[in-house]
């Protein structure tokens, strides 16, 4: 009876219209968890007694300070019927009956109850430590917020050794890892279990401390990502199975034990991902972790419609990692939610029937909406206990905005019950701490001042957070294979507020000017990197070409149409066009190699270090229009830059030339070439 | 918690030496200790500065303690609810349980400033409380109550709601229940609500306490009904208004009704007010007038919000405001130190409210004013109050010349309020429209521009 309805419910919502979600779902989710229990076959078919709130139970006494907060009461009669286990008397080695191995971590992380003497840590520093050594992954840092450190229950950070799965997970790991190969093309080994470097990320995950990892590449991504999926599959499972375990007490003793196991809303996980692609691979991870023989998997076929890459293989003259980036369904707007329940995963689950939703940034954007909008929906975002934002810096290329309003929404105080029993809810969530057990997983391809606000200023794990800070090895500037002086010019901010005003004012003052006056400079390119400074460059250039008429440029950015694109690449290679503007969004989604660029201007430097050399390799005498001979002397590149960049200039110089170049203040030009 | 409401339980439990007239008076040197209140909870009493228990509280208090349930007749400002607390308290600390006491309260205010007294005096020893009334969301509430405190403080209404609606939330470990100012509640019509409450609570085992200005065939019912053996608590007789209250009535027709009030409040200028009147729009409209002429009014009634009606009060407990215009809503149960006349601008029309309305005033030991005006349409309504305490009052004396002087600027003040009053009116209507037409505006920037973005930030090629 339970399945037919959950199959019903399950074909008629869709995933893009919210709506649809709330009534579509068949029956609350909490009505489904107790059809799910019937499923036990250790549970009686008595069904109301837990809905019967009203119900007049004689009170027995109640103790407060029970471990594993277990709230049982001693009435006497209840001991009686609970029959051949006695629930009350030895609590102790009855949740140590509960645990299965592995659950130390859930346990004394999610179902520690602080006490609001001494919590939250207020006001939330993280104390600066030293980085160390640690096996498989170099350097890292781990930092604790103070105070209550001492009260909390401790979780032993493990360097190495295997982190134990779920049962369910552990049988289906081979068919997992064989899924994981799949992905990796051009890879033939074959492994049977998980390789160290798994191993080392797993154990730091399953430590429930917040996790930055901003060294991310295409030879890691799919072990990453297999980490944070077993990693949250593990914990939902694991939740799950407490949860029925307790719904079962709770049946058994009449209403007369309490557990506090669950948040205000049912999703627990969230996975934020750039394009259809990686959630496509993510749900196919966790199609085979929870596979039985008997289960079933519902809309596996709208599943399969809406994600399946498609079948042509896109190869090209582009750079292999364009193929990568977008290799399958490259759509960005799409949110699944997935629920799990005893041999079943329903695909496109209501986000209130949901354990897992996965997400672009633009896809939960457009269900959370803006303040004022009149159908908004954020309210499942209450008690996410993981977020992970795989591939961070593409959301650069996206919309950052997005991360922040979702970062915003998370743990906001939900406007209806859902239908939520209050007397399951923990006790942390109800007390509003939602935001302090919530682990934040961010894995990007570099660091970013950027990131480290969104993890500043919305991450507050009380547990601390692991952060991976190896040195730069592989500069980009070493990429570089042309023979162009390479100028690195500083300008001088006020704030870092004042960044953006000095960065323009510097370039329209100091930079182009003498571009203008130089005769031998013709096509130039001004890269750009963010769409706000585009545009304004682009309006504060149209006005300079209205006063004078022999300056002309033309510009590339992510919202120019395709003719004028092939339009304004042909002017500027025929150096009909002085200038280019061109957008980093544009490179990015495009990545063409522009020909005729002789000098180059990084108003701002690249997000993604590489592209620095690569946007330096079009300066190749190959790629130029009737080039004088001799000329390419002439070629220059200019970098724009200022004390708040350094997290981009890193990467791009490497350690030592960062060093020298932010360090010495007062040499405002520092010149590279190739040597 | 607010100090004003401080000062006003250390004069309800200051000792009475000015009160020749009481025979306890000599020997009203019982201590809170003797009362069988335990060390820690007389520390939290010496705190807040109360040095000896009131009257009801040295009746209360012992009968509590040995576990009976206790019907108490006491009135606003005699100090019961410390009376109720100090045993919930008491009990608390033997046995530390959630949801553990339920208070019944008829209004909001009232709920707050019950909650105000546990948290000071529960507070050292970690108890917490929760207030769940109406006017603020239910969720926020159902998250309170989620925490599950030791005390709930509730209306019956928002707590029937939260019982039916909000899934999880049992009181079936209660052990205390205490319904304070019963007949209010009765009167108010929650008698349904207080029948479901009882019936979902746990009968055995739980202690009860009824308190009520005036014992009604209400009250009584509800007493059998929910108390087992009760004894019987009383600290002043029935209906009889304190003796320091000087009371009279003023015998005028209904068009002068506002020249005479603004007579009297500069007649009695620097005291301060509670203003009786019929009806929200009364009291807004009073406001306006008495503020054009200078006077530092401030209305209380029903429609105003829940934060605008503490914030309200505060400003008058805080004595930036010395005139209270208040409907019977405020009647009853708040606890409003400074004031040192009540004007029945409307006369109460059940007789009992008379009571409670002058119950603001003349209390703990000070002395007070009460005027009732009586209009030619409230001749029958005034003659029942004097049946119902049973003498006869003296006539308020003014001198009509002077009054009548006041005639011309009054109704000028009169003519702004009115003009006022439209205005605010048609505000509240065209911020209504507009609040729409803007809602329209956005959502037609915004939606294209969302869907270009949408579509252009995909990847093409």
């Amino acid at each position: 009876m339970a399945s037919d309805e959950e199959d019903s419910e399950g074909d008629g919502d869709s995933m893009d219209e919210v709506d649809d979600q709330d009534s579509a779902a068949g029956g609350s989710p909490r009505e489904d968890e107790e059809a799910e229990q019937e499923d036990e076959p250790s549970v009686g078919t008595d069904d109301d007694s837990e809905d019967e709130q009203l119900g007049v139970v004689p009170s027995p006494r109640k103790d407060e300070r029970k471990k594993e907060s277990v709230r049982a009461k001693n009435g006497s009669e209840h001991v009686q019927e609970t029959g051949v286990r006695d629930n009350t008397s030895d609590e102790e080695d009855d949740s140590a009956d509960d645990q299965e191995e592995g659950d130390t971590n859930y346990i004394s992380h999610l179902e520690w109850e602080p006490d609001d003497r001494d919590f939250p840590p207020e006001p939330y520093v993280l104390q600066s430590s030293p980085p160390q050594q640690w096996p498989h992954l170099g350097l890292i840092k781990i930092q604790e917020p103070p105070k209550i450190a001492a009260k909390t229950p401790s979780i032993h950070l493990k360097s190495t050794g295997k982190v134990v799965l779920k049962k369910l997970i552990a049988d289906n790991l081979e068919r997992v890892l064989k899924t994981q190969q799949s992905f990796e093309k051009d890879d033939t080994r074959s492994k049977s279990k998980l390789d160290p470097f798994e191993e080392s990320i797993l154990n730091i995950l399953n430590s429930y401390r917040d996790f930055y990892y901003p060294e991310h590449t295409w030879e890691r991504a799919e072990s990453l990502r297999l980490c944070y999926t077993l990693h949250c599959m593990n914990h939902i499972l694991r939740s799950r199975a407490r949860s029925v375990k307790h719904s079962t007490k709770i049946k058994k003793s009449n209403s007369s034990l309490e557990f506090q196991d669950q948040g205000l809303t049912r999703v627990k996980a969230l996975i934020i991902l750039p394009f259809k692609n990686s959630a496509y691979r993510v749900i196919k991870l966790i199609l085979e972790m929870v596979k039985e023989t008997k289960s079933k998997v519902i809309n596996e076929d709208r599943f399969d419609q809406e994600f399946r890459p498609p079948d042509e293989d896109i190869q090209g003259k582009k750079p292999d990692d364009y193929y990568k980036f977008f290799e399958g369904d490259t759509d960005d707007m799409f949110r699944i939610g997935l629920r799990f329940t005893k041999r079943r995963v329903q695909l496109y689950a209501s986000f209130y029937s949901a354990d897992l939703v996965i997400a672009s940034p633009v896809g939960l954007r457009a269900i959370i909406g803006a303040e004022g909008d009149e159908k908004r929906d954020f309210d499942f975002l209450s008690s996410i206990e993981i977020v992970v934002l795989d591939q961070t810096d593409v959301f650069f290329m996206q919309n950052w905005e997005h991360v922040i309003h979702i970062f915003k929404h998370l743990h906001a105080k939900p406007k209806e019950s859902h239908g939520v029993d209050f007397s399951r809810v923990r006790t942390w969530c109800v007390s509003d701490w939602g935001k302090y057990f919530r682990q934040n997983i961010v894995l990007s391809r570099f660091q970013n001042p950027q990131i480290n606000a969104l993890l500043k200023r919305y991450n507050f794990n009380y547990r601390g957070l692991v952060s991976a800070c190896n040195p730069v090895e592989d500069p980009s500037i070493a990429q570089v294979v042309v023979h162009v002086p390479q100028i690195f010019r500083a300008f001088e901010p006020r704030s870092a507020a004042d960044v953006s005003n000095r960065r323009f004012e510097f370039f329209t003052e100091e930079i182009l000017p003498q571009l203008m006056k130089d005769n031998l400079v013709s096509h130039c390119m001004i890269y750009v990197r963010q769409y706000f400074d585009f545009v304004r460059l682009r309006n504060f250039m149209r006005d300079l070409a209205e006063q004078d008429a022999g300056f002309k440029f033309c510009q590339i950015s992510e919202y120019t149409e395709d003719g004028r694109v092939a339009q304004a690449r042909s002017m500027f290679f025929h150096g009909k066009r002085k200038f280019l503007l061109y957008s980093e969004r544009f490179h990015f989604f495009h990545r063409y190699t522009i020909k005729g660029v002789r000098h180059v201007v990084f108003y701002e430097l690249p997000t993604y270090p590489h592209f620095y050399s690569e946007i330096l390799n079009m300066l190749s005498t190959t790629n130029q229009y009737k080039l004088a001979s001799g000329m390419e002397s002439t070629f220059t590149a200019t970098s724009l830059y200022c004390k708040y960049d350094v997290l981009t200039l890193k990467p791009i110089l490497g350690e030592r030339r960062t060093a020298t170049v932010v360090q010495k203040v007062d040499k405002k030009n520092h010149l590279f070439t190739r040597d | 918690m607010a100090t004003s409401s401080e000062d006003e339980d250390r004069l309800e439990n200051e000792p009475k030496t000015t009160q020749g007239n009481d025979p306890d008076d000599g020997e009203d040197k019982t201590t809170f200790k003797e009362l069988g209140v335990v060390d820690v909870l007389c520390e939290a009493c010496e705190a807040l500065k109360w040095r000896t228990p009131s009257k009801i509280q040295k009746e209360a208090i012992p009968v509590a303690l040995q576990g009976r349930d206790i019907i108490g007749l006491a009135e606003t400002g005699s100090g019961k609810t410390a009376a109720f607390a100090l045993p919930i308290l008491q009990a608390l600390l033997e046995n530390p349980a959630r949801l553990f006491a339920l208070i019944l309260t008829p209004t909001r205010e009232l709920a707050f400033q019950i909650s105000e007294q546990f948290e000071a005096l529960g507070s050292t020893i970690g108890i917490k409380s929760a207030v769940i009334v109406g006017g603020i969301d239910m969720m926020t509430q159902a998250m309170m109550l989620a925490k599950k405190p030791h005390v709930v403080i509730a209306t019956p209404g928002r707590l029937i709601d939260h019982l039916e609606n909000t899934k999880g939330f049992t009181l079936k470990n209660l052990r205390y229940l205490v319904m304070d100012e019963a007949d209010r509640i009765l009167n108010m019509d929650f008698e349904e609500e207080v029948d479901k409450i009882l019936k979902v609570i746990p009968r055995e085992n739980r202690r009860t306490y009824l308190y009520s200005a005036t014992m009604t065939k209400k009250v009584a019912k509800l007493q059998r009904a929910s108390l087992t053996d009760p004894v019987r608590v009383e600290v002043s007789t029935k209906y009889q208004t304190v003796d320091k209250l000087q009371q009279y009535y003023l015998f005028i027709p209904a068009k002068y009704k506002e020249v005479h009030l603004v007579h009297l409040l500069q007649d009695l200028a620097g005291q301060s007010f509670i203003v009786f009147c019929a009806t929200c729009n009364g009291t807004q409209k009073l406001a306006l007038m008495l503020r054009n002429l200078g006077f530092t009014a401030i209305p209380l009634h029903g429609q105003m919000s829940q934060a605008k009606r503490l914030g309200a009060l505060q400003k008058f407990k805080a004595q930036a405001r010395n005139i209270l215009l208040a409907t019977d809503v405020a009647a009853r149960g708040l606890d409003i130190p400074h004031v040192d006349v009540v004007i029945n601008y409307d006369i109460p029309t059940h007789s009992k409210d008379y009571i409670h309305r002058v119950g603001r005033t003349a209390r703990a030991g000070r002395s007070g004013k009460a005027v009732t005006f009586v209009s030619q349409y409230d001749v029958e309504l005034y003659q029942r109050i004097e049946h119902l305490i049973g003498k006869q009052l003296p006539k308020y004396d003014v001198l009509e010349r002077e009054v009548l002087v006041l005639e011309e600027r009054v109704q000028e003040a009169q003519r702004f309020a009115r003009q006022e009053m439209r205005e605010l009116d048609d505000k509240r209507k065209d911020s209504k429209k507009k609040k729409r037409a803007d809602d329209d505006d956005r959502d037609a920037e915004n939606a294209p521009g969302m869907k270009n973005r949408m579509k252009k930030s995909k990847h093409r090629e």
